[in-house]
C-alpha cells in the first residue's frame, strides 16, 4: 500500500543565514492493507516531519513514497504532480494533527460530514452519521450545531479524529491523535481505528504514551537510534 | 484532468524599456524597476493553471505584481508578451486568447470570467441602482430578456444577503461590505467558469470579513466555480486555496501545495513573509 525507501528532510533556512536543520534522515519501511505501523522515537527525533512527508506538507529532501493508489495507480507522492497529491487527500489518504484547524464558523456536525459531502454523499445522510459518531465519541449532543472554535481541547481532538475517520481513507496518518484525551476517549478512540483497521485502512501512528501505541500497532519503528524497527509483539 | 485556464510566461512591463531591460525586464535580483529607464516588471513570465473546481491563491507583497496578474487574465491590460488560453470545452479551437481579436477576448470575458475588485469603485458604477450594475454584466453576456434579467439579479442580491428591496439603490448608500457583496453578484451574473478575486476583503472589519469570506466558500462549494484569489492576508489564502503562489517583484518565486507553502516554504522571501506572519 505505502513503500517509503530512503526518505530524508532537511530544512535550509534563508532567512537564518542558510542555516540547515536535520529533520531525520533515511527512513525506509512498508505499510501493507489494514496493518498499523507506530513510529516511536525522542522528541525532535523527526517523526511528525516523516507523516508531513508523506502527506505532502513537507517536501522530502530525498527518497520516495510509493502509494498503491486506487484513483492514480501506483505514485511516487514525493515527486508527483500537485493535482495528483490533492486527488489522493481528496479521496484515499486522511491525516489528524494533535490540533483542530477549525473552519471558522462551521458547525461541528458540519466539520465532520464534510469530507463525505466531498465524496457525493446526500448531505442529511453526511449529517446523520456525523452526528452518530459525534456520540459515539461522547461529544454532548447540544454541541453538534455550535462552532468548534470554544470546544475545550480533548472536544476539539475528538471533531478533529471524527472528520478523519468518518470516511474511512485507505492511508490514515495520526500525529499523536489521542494526546489530549483522557482514558475513556482514549480507548473509544482506539476502538473506532481498530474498525478502520479491520475494514482495510493502513494507519502510521505516533502516540504520546507507548500503552495506546503497542495497543494498536502491529509494528514499530523506532526514530531516534537510526530508524530501527521492532518485529510484531 | 485538464486545466480549465493555462497561463505561460505571461509578462507586463509598465515602460517603454531600454537596451539594459529588455526584452524581459530588469532581472529578477534587481528588484521590478529598472535602474536606467525606470520600467517596471508589473508581471514577468508568470505561468499558472488552475483546474476545474480549484482555488488558486496568489500571495506576495504590496507591488510584487498580483493585481497585474488577475488584471492581464481579466484582458484588462496589453500583455508584453505570454499566452492564456481557457479551455472551456466548448468546441472552439485553442487559441492563445491574447493573439485574437479584442471582440473575442471581450466575448470570453464577458461569457466566461468575472471578477472582484478590493476597490468597489473599479467594479461598480456607484450611482447607478445595484440591480442595473447586474444587468449591465448580463447584457454583456447577451441577457436580453428585462424581467428575466430583474429576476436574476433579484436572486443573486439574496443569494450574496443583500435585501432585496434595497436593489433600486445605488452602491454609493451601502457599507463597504455590501459593496463587496454586489460586486460579487454581479461577478456571478453570468456563471462565469473562472472568477477572479481581487484583496476582496482588504480593508473591511474583522466581521464583515468574516461574512464576505463565509459567503465566497459557500459559493465555492456550491457552484464549484474555479477562482484565483489574491491576498497579502495569508489567513485568507489559507482558507480558501488549495494552492497557492508567491509573487515577488513581478514574479513567481514559489508555488506549491498551500499548506506546503505555508509550512515548509523554500524560498528565502517565502520563508519571511510566513515567519511575520506569526
Ligand atoms: N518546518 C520546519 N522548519 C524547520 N525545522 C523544522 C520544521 N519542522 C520540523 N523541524 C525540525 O526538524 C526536527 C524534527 O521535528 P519534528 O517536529 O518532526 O519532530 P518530532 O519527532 O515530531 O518531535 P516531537 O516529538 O517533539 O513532536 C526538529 O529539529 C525540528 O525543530
Ligand atoms: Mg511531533
Ligand atoms: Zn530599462
Amino acid at each position: 500500500m505505502l513503500d517509503v525507501r530512503n526518505l530524508s528532510k532537511t530544512f535550509t533556512l534563508h532567512i537564518l543565514g542558510g542555516k540547515v536543520i536535520e529533520g531525520f534522515s533515511g527512513v525506509s519501511f512498508r505499510v501493507t492493507p489494514g496493518e498499523f505501523l507506530g513510529l516511536a522515537g525522542r522528541s525532535g527525533s523527526g517523526k511528525s516531519s516523516v507523516l508531513k512527508c508523506i502527506y505532502g506538507t513537507y517536501l522530502p529532501t530525498t527518497g520516495e513514497t510509493w502509494f498503491d493508489s486506487a484513483r492514480c495507480g501506483r505514485v511516487n507522492l514525493a515527486s508527483c504532480a500537485e493535482q495528483t497529491i490533492l486527488q489522493v487527500r481528496n479521496s484515499e489518504m486522511g491525516y489528524v494533527s494533535q490540533f483542530l484547524r477549525v473552519i471558522p464558523r462551521v458547525a461541528a456536525v458540519d466539520v465532520v460530514a464534510e469530507p463525505l459531502l466531498r465524496l457525493g454523499e446526500d448531505p442529511a445522510e453526511a449529517r446523520r452519521r456525523a452526528s452518530a459518531l459525534l456520540e459515539r465519541l461522547k461529544i454532548p449532543a447540544k454541541l453538534h450545531d455550535t462552532y468548534p472554535a470554544t470546544f475545550s481541547g480533548g472536544e476539539q481532538q475528538r471533531i478533529n479524529i471524527a472528520r478523519a475517520v468518518i470516511w474511512e481513507p485507505r492511508l490514515l496518518l495520526l500525529d499523536e491523535p489521542t494526546a489530549s484525551l483522557d482514558r475513556e476517549s482514549q480507548d473509544i478512540v482506539l476502538g473506532l481505528l481498530r474498525e478502520l483497521k479491520r475494514k482495510g485502512t493502513s494507519m502510521i501512528g505516533i502516540f504520546h504514551d507507548r500503552a495506546s501505541m503497542e495497543a494498536i500497532a502491529d509494528r514499530v519503528l523506532e526514530m531516534s537510534n537510526g530508524n530501527r524497527e521492532h518485529g510484531p509483539h | 484532468m485538464k486545466p480549465l485556464l493555462e497561463v505561460r510566461g505571461l509578462t507586463k512591463l509598465f515602460g517603454e524599456g531600454c537596451d539594459h531591460c529588455l526584452p524581459g525586464g530588469v532581472a529578477a535580483d534587481e528588484g521590478n524597476r529598472c535602474s536606467r529607464c525606470g520600467t517596471v516588471v508589473g508581471c514577468g513570465g508568470v505561468s499558472l493553471e488552475v483546474y476545474p473546481g480549484e482555488v488558486l491563491g496568489v500571495v506576495g507583497e504590496s507591488g510584487s505584481g498580483k493585481s497585474t496578474l488577475v488584471r492581464l487574465i481579466h484582458f484588462e491590460y496589453d500583455a508584453t508578451a505570454g499566452e492564456v488560453y481557457l479551455n472551456n470545452g466548448q468546441d472552439a479551437p485553442r487559441q492563445n486568447l491574447l493573439e485574437a481579436s479584442s471582440f473575442r477576448r471581450r466575448q470570453v470575458r464577458s461569457r466566461a470570467m468575472g471578477i472582484v475588485y478590493q476597490n468597489p469603485t473599479l467594479g461598480l458604477r456607484m450611482q447607478v441602482s445595484s440591480g442595473g450594475n447586474i444587468a449591465e454584466k448580463l447584457l454583456a453576456a447577451g441577457w436580453r430578456n428585462v424581467s428575466e434579467i430583474r429576476r436574476r439579479a433579484a436572486d443573486l442580491l439574496r443569494r450574496t444577503e443583500i435585501p432585496v428591496e434595497r436593489m433600486d439603490e445605488p452602491p454609493v448608500n451601502f457599507s463597504g461590505g455590501m459593496q463587496q457583496r454586489v460586486q460579487i453578484a454581479k461577478a456571478l451574473s453570468n456563471n462565469p467558469q473562472v472568477l477572479l478575486l481581487d484583496e476582496v476583503t482588504t480593508g473591511l472589519d474583522l466581521s464583515v470579513q468574516a461574512r464576505v469570506l463565509d459567503l465566497i466558500r459557500s459559493l465555492q462549494r456550491e457552484l464549484g466555480i474555479a477562482m484565483i484569489v489574491v491576498s497579502h492576508d495569508l489567513g485568507v489564502i489559507r482558507l480558501l486555496c488549495q494552492r497557492t503562489l508567491v509573487m515577488r517583484h513581478g514574479r513567481v518565486v514559489e508555488s506549491g501545495l498551500t499548506d506546503q507553502v505555508f509550512e515548509d516554504p523554500q524560498h528565502g522571501y517565502t520563508q519571511l513573509l510566513v515567519s511575520s506572519q506569526l
